[in-house]
């Protein structure tokens, strides 16, 4: 057999084109569907698990999917408000920790994650240089925002503007960054975190400004015993610094400041239970169940995936039968070789042999490229879960 | 390669796998006063101190802010948060008393507000001062007087919320809470307030600050409050506070003679508001920063000191 | 194999009563051949030759046992080729049975040495018998004058060169009996008269019986014997050298 063998190898290489030529045929074919499946089960892996380390989101009355896609990969949405006070209502309950989440703003494009330290625990994120964001106006940044920004702890950077025509209010706040967490393979890596208060200033709602009693009064358009109202020209602080923070405050009730969600970390399976039962039979707002929604949305695609797989087989199949006919017709070119073969004492059906070992070398190297190929665009390629 | 490559993409975008039943969420494991996190109480004021102590043992009980700092300028720097966001609870009088939690990322579920204590209607009121500028709305700062611990009753509400709060910093096999003898000591405080006002016997306090307005309520104490906003430094006091104050000390027999400190001491005015006005001037702790003794025994020592002090009829 | 289909002399080729017949698709009578008696003893050549369709490539695949005869005994190298089944057969021709074609039929995806190794490659040989192989296809090159040709493919060679790669891989096996069939009619005269020279002196070093099939009457004088096809069922294979 080791003779056969012999030949078929020596055959094949020096057939190098047509070899390579088949080889990367089926490499090609083989490396489509396992890429892609390869990508769609990591994918869908991470989808999961992500949904299902999360057990519960709380949010404001609307489409589940938007909350659940929002709270958990940050992915842009409109979500209506829930008031903070709301979180310490639900604190209060004692049945579970309360996590708040803000996700409105941008900076140099990456979602803006106001949140509390509570978050950074639950996920595991430790900085890796630096701190967590902790005082108003700092953010710490996920592994691939610091990466693409090139920023360390100490910078400084930009919040995306968002109310051009304000002139009252600074295009954008420049905040500093305090710390760097490391790369976590989930979206978290694409995240710029901060404190809740600080995207409070982001919305306008909390600013700092000079003291009303030190104001040019050229900026003074009125003033009376217990009000003064200023002129619009009157510019906030863009920078929160150690000299500045003192004159940072809240308008209004800070128990109404706004959030996007709030992740539930229940006591308890039973306590999620009852919360979660609590919560929506109330009405005033509504708890998800992230594992169960991202269960119903994979199952509406799942559909639509079969379609790609049959694709996939077809496209495999027609790639055999292709290749199936370049042996054939090699098969035949080579009858006169096979019939010298048959003559000098070759075992029956050596023909079958050579073709048959060769066709299994095609394979077999075609097998380790689509398989080397698929190890290298999953290495490779950008992490999809974390840009979902 | 068209066709593999949109099968790519789409599936790529369209993933979904059915071998993966959708699994129902699970109890986190998230170290909820628990886990790495110290058994310590972190505090950065006197009550705080005072009803953590009560409830946990002081032992367990860590400052974060240095002695005598006060509570309304002091900024906790990075140490003092890192110490606040590693302790099992953070217990905070609230913002208006600790205007830096406006600005501090304190763990929601680990931060208790003493505040949350207070009913709506037992917080006093004062001017207000509402502003307005660009396209914002009106906004209002300052208004409510902050030190309500100075209240007995709404010390024992604090202090109850305290201890319920509080629970979960002793774990399981850890030193279990200490005796409660709280109560107590806020009933002697109650009846120290309580001879003050007999003392008084309808005459009225002069303060320079409104941080008395809790104490005088409790005790039926009329308060006259003249917002001097002298800051021990030698700074010039404010004309029509020292014109307030001339009119209040001419009313003989109304008041007990006395010009009550609840902040720091200008002795430079207190010396003229003993020759011109025949004030004497009086200090008094309200134990808001932390300091050697708690704000309870500061606060019994400072009412038994102004009852001293009470130029007899 | 049975074990009395095997001698332990070495011999060359005995074919004795043997019948052969097949139908012929063109309508015309079958064709048969019958022999009555042929041996070769070891170092013995003998060229056949007749008319064509007379059967010289028939008696040579009998011999090869390529075809297996209806009636009679075919030994080669003392083992009784009709008594073996065709894995058996085949296994014994790759062993015992040099063959040279007219068109050579050197596998043009391999150099020289390997074509010259392929009966051993084909017949499963092991690393030793491979290396040993190698050596004697070493030889066997020099003695045919293309030692330096080895690494070459057929299409790098001349119709001569090829030739001796025929030759060579016709012997490597140290075959009983070396059969060729029409080796030469490819080749110049010279070139022929230089490659039978060749197959003889190489055969009969060898002590391989040799069985050529040739046109070419000038080169019959230098075989031991000639045998004309289509005597042999008058027992003519049996006859003297040069009849």
């Amino acid at each position: 057999m080791s003779g056969i063998l012999y030949l078929a190898w020596r055959h094949a290489a020096a057939h190098r084109a047509r070899t390579s030529l088949l080889v990367a045929c089926v490499a090609l074919a083989l490396w489509v569907p396992w890429t892609a499946g390869a990508l769609a089960g990591q994918y869908d892996q991470a989808l999961r698990s992500r949904a299902a380390e999360t057990p519960l989101i709380i949010g404001a009355p609307g489409n589940r999917y938007d909350l659940t896609l929002a709270a958990l990969y940050f992915r842009p949405s409109q979500l209506e408000t829930i008031p903070y006070q709301e979180l310490e209502r639900l604190q209060e309950g004692g049945r579970a920790t309360f996590i708040p989440l803000h996700m409105r703003f941008t900076a140099r494009g990456y979602p803006i994650v106001a949140t509390s330290v509570e978050y950074a625990e639950f996920r595991g994120l430790q900085p890796a240089e630096g701190r967590h964001a902790l005082r108003l106006g700092e953010v710490a940044l996920g592994a691939d925002v610091a990466a693409a920004l090139g920023l360390r702890a100490g910078d400084a950077l930009l919040s995306d503007p968002t109310e051009l025509y304000d002139i009252s209010r600074p295009p954008a706040l420049k905040m500093r960054v305090a710390g760097v967490y490391p790369p976590a393979g989930t979206p978290d890596d694409g995240a710029v975190f901060c404190d809740v208060r600080t995207a409070w200033v982001l919305e306008g709602i909390a600013h700092g400004h000079a003291p009303a009693e030190e104001i040019d009064e050229a900026l003074v358009l009125s003033r009376a015993d217990e009000s003064v109202a200023v002129s619009g020209a009157l510019m906030e602080y863009a920078e929160v610094t150690e000299e500045n923070e003192g004159s940072f405050h809240y308008h209004g009730d800070t128990a109404l400041l706004p959030l996007s969600a709030v992740l539930a970390l229940p006591a308890s399976r039973k306590d999620g239970t009852l919360l979660k039962s609590a919560v929506n039979a109330e009405g005033s707002f509504q708890a998800v169940t992230p594992a169960a929604v991202i269960g119903d949305l994979l199952g509406v695609v799942f559909r639509i995936k079969a379609f790609f797989d049959l694709v996939g087989v077809f496209l495999l199949g027609t790639t055999a039968l292709l290749v199936s006919l370049v042996f054939l017709l090699s098969s035949r070119l080579r009858g006169a070789e096979m019939r010298t073969l048959d003559r000098i004492g070759a075992p029956r059906r050596v023909g079958a042999g050579l073709i048959g070992i060769e066709a299994a070398l095609v394979l077999l190297l075609a097998g380790a490229l689509a398989g080397g190929a698929t190890a290298a665009t999953l290495r490779w390629l950008p992490d999809l879960v974390s840009t979902f | 390669m068209g066709t593999a490559h949109l099968v790519l993409i789409s599936a790529l975008l369209l993933a979904g796998c059915s071998d993966h039943g959708a699994t129902t969420s699970s109890p986190t494991g998230f170290p909820s006063g628990g886990g790495e996190l110290r058994p310590v109480v972190a505090v950065a004021s006197g009550p705080a101190e005072l009803l953590a102590a009560a409830a946990v043992g002081p032992e367990r009980v860590e400052r974060v802010a240095p002695e005598g700092a006060p509570l309304d300028r002091w900024r906790p720097d990075d140490d003092a948060l890192d110490a606040m966001v590693s302790a099992r609870r953070v217990l905070v009088l609230g913002d208006e008393a600790e205007p830096w939690l406006q600005r501090a990322g304190l763990p929601p579920s680990r931060t208790v507000r003493l505040d949350a204590a207070i009913p709506e209607a037992s917080w006093i009121e004062v001017g207000s001062f509402a502003h307005t500028h660009g396209g914002g709305e009106s906004h209002t700062h300052g208004g409510v007087v902050a030190e309500a611990w100075t209240d007995p009753a709404l010390l024992r509400a604090m202090a109850q919320r305290t201890r319920g709060q509080l629970g979960a910093v002793l774990g399981e096999g850890e030193a279990s809470a200490p005796a409660w003898t709280l109560g107590a000591r806020i009933d002697a405080y109650a009846d120290e307030l309580d001879a003050l006002a007999e003392a008084l016997d309808g005459r009225a306090l002069i303060a320079t600050h409104h941080g008395m307005e809790y104490l005088c309520r409790a005790a039926g104490i009329r308060l006259e409050v003249t917002e001097l906003e002298l800051d021990g430094g030698g700074s010039h006091p404010n004309d029509d506070a020292v014109r307030r104050l001339a009119e209040l000390a001419g009313q003989e027999g109304a008041h007990a003679g006395v010009l009550v400190w609840p902040g720091p001491l200008d002795s430079a005015f207190a010396e003229k508001a003993r020759q011109e006005l025949g004030l004497r001037s009086v200090d008094f702790d309200l134990g808001a920063s932390l300091a050697g003794s708690d704000t309870l025994t500061r606060l019994t020592q400072s009412t038994a000191r102004l009852r001293a002090a009470i130029a007899p009829e | 194999m049975s074990s009395d289909a095997a001698s332990p002399l070495r011999t060359g080729a005995d074919l004795r009563g043997v019948s052969f017949a097949y139908s012929r698709t063109d309508g015309t009578r079958p064709f048969r051949l019958e022999i009555e008696e042929l041996c070769l003893a070891p170092g013995e050549a003998a060229a056949v030759i007749g008319p064509s369709g007379s059967g010289k490539t028939t008696l040579v695949h009998l011999c090869a046992g390529i075809l297996v005869p209806k009636t009679g005994e075919v030994s080669v190298g003392g083992v009784r080729l009709d008594r073996l089944s065709d894995g058996e057969r085949r296994r014994e021709r790759a062993r015992q049975v040099g063959l040279v074609f007219q068109e050579f039929e050197l596998l043009d995806y391999l150099s020289a040495l390997d074509n010259i190794l392929v009966p051993l490659r084909i017949r499963g040989a092991n690393r030793a018998e491979l290396r040993s192989g190698r050596a004697r296809a070493t030889e066997l090159a020099a003695a045919v004058g293309i030692a330096d040709l080895l690494g070459r493919l057929p299409a790098q060679l001349s119709q001569g060169e090829r030739q001796r790669v025929a030759i060579a891989r016709a012997l490597v096996t140290d075959p009983a009996l070396v059969l060729c069939d029409e080796p030469t009619g490819n080749l110049d005269p010279e070139a022929a008269s230089h490659a039978v020279d060749l197959l003889l002196q190489q055969a009969r070093a060898r002590g391989a019986a040799l069985l050529m099939v040739t046109h070419d009457h000038g080169l019959l004088d230098r075989f031991d014997r000639v045998i004309d096809v289509t005597t042999l069922a008058r027992g003519a294979g049996s006859g003297g050298p040069n009849e």
